[in-house]
């Protein structure tokens, strides 16, 4: 019966497994626009994914900022890729995923919303059927990617990293 | 005395990162302000991603309505304070794992059963409710992470314990 070895070099632990399961798990829940309902609990998802998957992997257990690291980079990855894949059907095709469920969300909260907050929303909803492609929205998206992966996958990073501690040290 | 030098440079890397949290969570902040006293809809765009935004559910500060829900807003405080309390008072020496668990599935309890209530129509949106249920989720999350999370090891140091410092020194 062998034991596992207290500490693990972290340079044997290639994260691109880790950064493919988190990044396929982030792709996939906010390629469709289930952000807007559910706020960052998909990229906290993507990110503990991905860092459970890099812990499970290898057996080790991994400081707090190492499984961060991992989170953040897979949701980066993962929103990225789908990001991408809605502007070229954007361009392509004219076809944005998911608007009209969008914009049927925001006609329920304008409907249900007080008289202050309306106009507000009812100026949103033009101002996203009428928005066009362009330097300025790619701007926004990758400073929208950033934030949101960087909150979200700091979030799942860290909660899987204190939740699983069993196995050798990485470091 | 010793062992109270070496856990206090353990813990070295956790104060490391509450610093971290305070200064990402004020320039987040800040952001956030920024974005609610300019009426920026691109500002708003940007954060459209990690909540819903809806109009009456958001705080409004004057005239400006935060582009975040007053929950998410009171998740982010939430981890300020939490990363402030690590950093100055070392709650990490004196919460053990029951209490941190306890606290979290309080905070996460009482959160879901507030959407809960809402979704039966029990009551409609407490704002100030939303936000405080907000602010101890975004706390506690941040608590149980630090005060678990796993810390490097020193040079000539055998053995890394994944116990809680406070839990040792109860013995």
């Amino acid at each position: 019966m062998t034991e596992d070895p207290e500490f693990v070099n972290l340079d044997e632990c290639p994260i691109k497994p880790a950064l493919l399961a988190g990044g396929a798990v982030s792709f996939v829940l906010t390629l469709f626009p289930l952000s807007y309902a559910l706020c960052c609990l998909p990229l906290v998802i993507g990110g503990f994914v991905a860092t459970t998957t890099f812990v499970s992997k290898y057996r080790i257990r991994v400081e707090i900022k190492i499984g961060m690291k991992v989170a953040i980079l897979s949701c980066l990855a993962g929103f990225g890729a789908s990001t991408i894949l809605y502007d070229l059907l954007w361009v392509a095709f004219d076809y944005r995923i998911g608007l009209n469920w969008h914009l049927e969300l925001l006609s329920n909260f304008a409907e249900s919303a007080p008289e202050s907050s309306r106009g507000q929303l009812l100026e949103s909803i033009e101002i996203l059927k009428s928005r066009k492609i362009g330097f300025v929205v790619v701007v926004q998206q990758v400073l929208t990617l950033i934030v949101t992966s960087g909150i979200g996958g700091a979030i799942g990073g860290a909660v899987a990293s204190t939740l699983l501690k069993k196995g050798s040290l990485a470091q | 005395m010793k062992s109270n030098k070496g856990e206090s440079r353990r813990s070295q890397p956790i104060r490391n990162i509450a610093l971290g949290g305070v200064i990402c969570g004020v320039v987040l902040l800040s952001i956030l302000l920024l974005v609610a006293w300019h009426e920026s809809n691109w500002g708003h765009e940007i954060f459209s991603h990690i909540c819903h935004q809806k109009g009456d559910r958001c705080l409004i500060l004057g005239r400006a309505t935060l582009p975040v829900c007053s929950r998410c807003f009171g998740i982010y405080l939430g981890i300020i304070l939490g990363c402030f309390a690590q950093l100055f008072m070392d709650l990490r020496l004196r919460l053990t794992s029951n209490t941190l668990w306890t606290v979290l599935a309080g905070a996460t309890f009482a959160n879901g059963l507030d959407v809960l209530l809402e979704l039966m129509y029990v009551y409609s949106n407490q704002l100030s409710l939303r936000f405080v249920l907000g602010l101890c989720l975004g706390a506690s999350v941040v608590l149980f992470v630090l005060c678990r999370a796993v810390t490097p090891s020193l040079p000539n140091q055998n053995r890394c314990s994944n116990r809680l410092p406070s839990e040792v020194s109860e013995g």
